[in-house]
């Protein structure tokens, strides 16, 4: 019995091998007609006869008569006695459908009737192309009965029934009670309608009028509903789909289909069909395939067969000779490997070591190779089932379309093949059934009738993409829009927001492809969503172009292979994480002198500046839920990094919470080295991912996680990397849902227009000035009040302090290098800048070598590369660095005595309880230096960002709140807004306001005081500001 | 709303036609058909939606004209509501005109 078995076995692998790809080559004889490629019709006529000849040796005298029949007609075109016409293709094809399905199941081969193709052959054989038998079975129409007996409908061609079921589908009739089960449950007839397109086919559906009456009967309670559906689903998830009980979904089998089971890609065409089809009394539930109930045609030896696993020829693979005679010598190589390592451990020789390593290194990677590549089959095989997909559907819908195929020879892993079949049919009935248009509309668009889809296939950067394009309709983005819209998804402004390519992202989301289908001319709606999660299960990606009236292309792109991936090692706190390359698209390092002018906060979203566009940022600590680390520049000691945000720096105070960073911390910022960024891309969706630590790339082997880690959507397995240690892998996609990115890659942020809107708000004037080339300083130009030239020699200098004669008293100077890191003024400098100014009614001077410039800069002021006392910050100006000076800091370290009054004054403001003051400044420089000498001062300070939060805040506690220093000009809303707001809500009503501005114009100021603004600062002015808060806290009248 | 088109009795409803306001058409068809009218063409142009009533109606009254002999023709039906007069294999009993 084995013996028999075996040659069985070699008969269905050489069979399946000879009929695969025959159909395809069955059209292109249909498409050459009657001038017939010989060489083609040769190899076709050999493959069958091969199969008839070694069928007939195993016994199977149904297969080879059926064979044999075929053999007949293919050597009548042959010998060019019989032209190759439509109806012979279909005929042959229809035998080949069967062949197929025998050699699938060779064991129940022998029951089946084939007499039907027999028939049909031999009337082709005999010159009646346009025979009886074959239009009868295409178009014969057949009455369908439902488990009760009654004929639910009539007259429907056999044809729809017979190539839905072979194309897989399963045929059900679905009993709707409109108004019951659709419309009392929320839902419309038209998303039933959808929903129906979108799962399957309507073959035949009607109401039932019996009941209904006329206009003079009172309107029914219910509207009865039938439809003759196909779908791939199982009952249970048709009803699912459908939003119906499983009871409304009843399957209906055919005899054909019990005998090959729902498994099999094809059946028969039996030709004892009966006129009516039997009918299965199972409804819903029982789902599997086996399920269907034994019919008229199925004997008890087929019915048992249905049970039997999937042939067996789905669990071999063709391996290329090559390809084993490699792996054989590198197996032989390995073994003289081994044998090297035993002798070197045993002989204990550590300098051969090296070299035997190396060796079993490539050795194991040649290894690795060769096995991949044993996996890896063209995607031809999957795309040779297309050209009669598209045969198929094109006639039944009478859309003529062209089906070009390119770069079926590329190669992807078996696993991935396999997967890639279902989503890639889908897509490529999407592309006939919803792009192209019916012949008449094409010609009005005036395009040629016939449509054409481009499969392609090819290698780009890593990965194997596959495009499926049309010349179609397209897909109307408005359309999408409205869709989102009514199903509730999202709302209309953030709808109309979305941009045309977002917008024809939607038919990829889930919630609109499975609540509110999208249908019709543009509409592809159809299961896209699962399609899409299909090929991102894969590790692939789908992008979608298209243009109204020119087309779709859908671009799939898919690694080559699953189980071995190129990844990036990183590394976060102790932990150690792999990013798959192939969402890599960059690797960015951000050196502490950029960090101001490249990161920012937009929105309260962290944001790289990347050749000119924005790019989210999420950190790898935030969606890990842990602190990073980082490395000290100056020890190299590893710390907790308890950095919240990037761009913004500052705690948000709106958040109470005991683990902000301290002050402290403040400092090991400025000392953490660079930020590291991985730009990431997943469908179409692109953003940096910021970790502690790049490493190397490694080739890691995917694990599956652990069930318990199952609900980590930004872990997508683990691995075991070279050094022993476990590493997990994160899921890109799963990480950017988890962040909520929802930039798209290719629609950047327009980062001009906002930065352009800061710096024209927050351009701050200033003086620069340098003691030596490489050294610039700037101060603002606010605090100067005058610029004087002295000679050297005026200069008095009493112990370490220099002084000097002005006006008619005498100023202490500063000298900027006793007190920040500065190179000291070259002593052959004979005349010296003094810039002088004035904090606190007392006038100083600093010594400013050489005056370079004024300028208006922008405010984004990196506070953290160069902080140091004296120092606010620091930018880069035209290639240099410049430091802006703290003023106020060098005067009170040059004169603390003059200090120790208005310092007291503030302290004495507060020494009962504090007074709390709330900030409303956007800028986060500024809101820095204003909140850090408030608090320097005794105050409670609150900040917000903007006007809006200010306001939120001081709804809620405005009783707590003594003063507002705000900004002016705010996103959200303003400072004159916020002060309005205030006025106008009794227990705010009274609170004093000071506005801060770096510029105040008169007009500025009048609209301000009409606001209910008190007063008015000037942003770095600190000692005025102080002065202005004490006497709006402390009025004369009352204090008295 | 309402106007005679040759010997049709043309009824131009606008909005939804569903439960909560099919009465008002339905007393119109009626009394059209009272008033004698046997060919009756109901104008979808500015319907956006109809429900199960109104899909019961427009059974109804095509079925009270078939009674009399009459026919009804339905115009002006966007693609939404084309779609379920097809799904109703509603198209195999009235008349389903493209362009009003």
């Amino acid at each position: 019995m084995s013996g028999h078995d075996e040659i069985l076995e070699s008969f269905i692998a050489e069979a399946t091998e000879a009929i695969a790809g025959l159909d395809n080559d069955f059209l292109s004889i249909e498409a050459a007609g009657a001038s017939g490629d010989a060489e083609l019709i040769n190899k076709v006529f050999r493959n069958i006869h091969s199969i008839k000849g070694s069928a007939g040796f195993c016994g199977l005298n149904v297969l080879s008569k059926l064979a044999h029949e075929m053999e007949n007609v293919l050597n009548l075109i042959r010998n060019n006695e019989l032209t190759p016409t439509s109806g012979v293709i279909e005929v042959l094809l229809q035998g080949l459908d069967v062949l197929t399905a025998m050699i699938g199941d060779v064991t129940s081969s022998e029951t089946v009737d084939i007499s039907e193709n027999v028939n049909a052959l031999q009337a082709v054989a005999r010159g009646e192309t346009t025979s009886p038998e074959v239009a009868e079975t295409l178009d014969r129409d057949i009455d369908v009965e439902l488990p009760d007996g009654t004929l639910a409908y009539l007259m429907i061609p056999e044809y729809d029934l017979v190539s839905r079921q072979r194309a897989g589908h399963n045929i059900y009739s679905l009993g709707i009670d409109v108004v019951n089960d659709v419309e009392q449950r929320g839902q419309s007839l038209i998303g039933l309608h959808e929903l129906m397109i979108a799962n399957g086919e309507v073959l035949n559906s009607y109401v039932r009028t019996v009941g209904i009456g006329t206009l003079d009967d009172p309107l029914p309670d219910r509207l009865d509903l039938m439809v003759l559906f196909a779908s791939t689903l199982d009952p249970a998830g048709l009803a699912d789909a459908l939003l119906l009980s499983e009871d409304q979904v009843i399957r209906i089998a055919t005899s054909t289909q019990t005998v090959w089971g729902d498994g099999a890609p094809t059946e028969p065409e039996s030709v004892d069909t009966p006129a009516t089809t039997s009918v299965d009394s199972t409804p819903a539930a029982e789902s599997a395939p086996s399920d269907a109930a034994p019919s008229k045609a199925a004997t008890p030896q087929s019915a048992a067969k249905t049970t039997t696993p999937p042939p067996a020829a789905a669990a071999s693979l063709r391996v290329n000779v090559q390809i084993l005679d490699q792996l054989m010598t590198l197996a032989g190589e390995l073994v003289l490997s081994r044998n090297q390592l035993v002798q070197c451990i045993e002989m204990n020789d550590p300098k051969t070591l090296d070299s035997v390593a190396s060796r079993i290194d490539r050795v194991t990677a040649d290894l690795q190779d060769a096995i991949m590549r044993t996996r890896m089959q063209p995607v031809g095989a999957v795309f040779s089932k297309f050209p009669r997909v598209v045969r198929d559907l094109g006639k039944k819908l009478d859309k003529e379309c062209d089906l070009v195929v390119e770069g079926r020879e590329v190669e992807l892993d078996k696993s991935i093949i396999e997967a890639i079949a279902d989503p890639l049919t889908h897509l490529i009935r999407n592309s006939i059934d919803h792009g192209v248009e019916q012949p008449a509309d094409r010609r009005a668009k005036g395009k040629p009738e016939k449509g054409r889809v481009d499969l392609r296939a090819y290698h780009e950067a890593g990965k194997v993409v596959i495009s499926i394009g049309d010349d179609g309709a397209g897909i109307d983005g408005d359309r999408l829009r409205r869709k989102a819209i009514s199903s509730g998804m999202m709302t209309e402004t953030e709808a109309n927001n979305l941009d045309e390519r977002d917008a024809v992202r939607l038919i990829l989301h889930p919630g609109l492809s499975t609540a509110e289908q999208v249908t019709d001319v543009s509409g592809r709606g159809v299961g896209m969503d699962v399609v899409r999660t299909n090929i991102e299960d894969l590790g692939g990606s789908i992008d979608i172009d298209t243009v109204i009236d020119q087309g779709t292309t859908m671009t799939i792109r898919l690694p080559l292979t699953l189980a071995i991936i190129p990844s990036l090692i990183v590394r976060h706190g102790e932990k150690q994480f792999a990013v798959p390359q192939s969402n890599t698209a960059e690797l960015i390092r951000i050196r502490p002198s950029e960090v101001a002018t490249r990161l920012r906060s937009v929105k309260g979203a962290d944001m790289l500046r990347l050749r000119g566009s924005l790019l989210p940022l999420v950190r790898l600590s935030s969606i890990l839920d842990e602190p990073g680390q980082f490395v000290s520049q100056h020890d190299g000691v590893r710390q907790p990094n308890r950095r919240l945000t990037v761009a913004d720096r500052r705690d948000s105070t709106d958040t109470p919470a005991a683990d902000r960073r301290q002050a402290d911390d403040r400092r090991d910022d400025t000392n953490a080295g660079n930020i590291n960024i991985i730009v990431l891309e997943n469908s179409g969706l692109r953003f940096g991912l910021i970790v502690d630590e790049l490493h190397d790339t490694q080739e890691i082997v995917v694990k599956p996680l652990g069930s318990h880690l199952k609900g980590c959507r930004h872990l997508a397995g683990a691995t075991i990397l070279g050094n022993g240690d476990m590493a997990l892998i994160l899921d890109i996609a799963g990480i950017a849902a988890v962040a909520n990115v929802t930039m798209d890659a290719n629609d950047p942020v327009d980062e001009d227009s906002d930065s352009d809107q800061n710096s024209i708000r927050e351009s701050q004037s200033v003086m620069l000035f340098s003691a030596c080339p490489s050294e610039t300083f700037a101060i603002p130009l606010s605090l100067v009040s005058r610029l004087e030239r002295v000679r050297r020699d005026d200069i008095n200098v009493l112990g370490d302090a220099a002084f000097m004669e002005y006006g008619d008293e005498t100023i202490p100077l500063i000298r900027l290098d006793d007190y920040v890191t500065a190179t000291p003024t070259p002593s052959d400098i004979d005349t010296l800048n003094l810039v002088v100014f004035t904090v606190n009614q007392k006038v100083f001077g600093l010594v400013a070598p050489t005056i370079e410039d004024i300028r208006d800069l922008p405010a984004n002021i990196d506070t953290e590369t160069m902080r140091e006392d004296g120092i606010l910050g620091s930018m880069v100006l035209d290639g240099r660095m410049v430091r802006f000076v703290d003023m106020v800091h060098l005067a009170r370290c040059r004169q603390p005595q003059y200090f120790e009054q208005s310092d007291s004054s503030a302290t004495g403001t507060n020494q009962s309880t504090p007074a709390t003051l709330v900030l409303a400044e956007d800028s986060s420089f500024f809101r820095k230096q204003v909140e850090s000498f408030l608090a320097a001062s005794g105050y409670n300070v609150r900040s917000f960002e903007d006007g809006a939060l200010a306001l939120e805040y001081l709804n809620e506690h405005g009783h707590d709140v003594d003063l507002l220093v705000t900004d002016i000009e705010m996103p959200n809303m303003d400072g004159l807004e916020l002060a309005r707001a205030c006025r106008s809500t009794p227990k705010l009503a009274e609170m004093p306001i000071i506005a801060l501005t770096s510029l105040a114009e008169e007009s500025d100021i009048r609209r301000g005081y009409e606001s209910g603004i008190d007063d008015y600062q000037i942003k770095m002015n600190r000692d005025a500001l102080l002065a202005g808060i004490d006497r709006l806290l402390n009025p004369v009248g009352a204090a008295a | 709303m309402t106007q005679h088109d040759d010997d049709r009795h043309v009824v131009a409803p606008e909005g939804t036609i569903s439960m909560s306001n099919a009465a008002e058409f339905r007393e119109e068809l009626r009394a059209a058909i009272h008033d004698g009218a046997l060919n009756i063409t109901v104008d979808l142009t500015h319907v956006d939606m109809i429900d199960s009533t109104g899909l019961s109606m427009f059974v109804q009254c095509h079925q009270s004209l078939s009674e009399k002999g009459g026919t009804l023709e339905v115009t002006g039906l966007s693609d939404d509501i084309r779609a379920l007069f097809t799904l109703m294999r509603l198209d195999q009993h009235l008349t389903i005109r493209n362009a009003a």
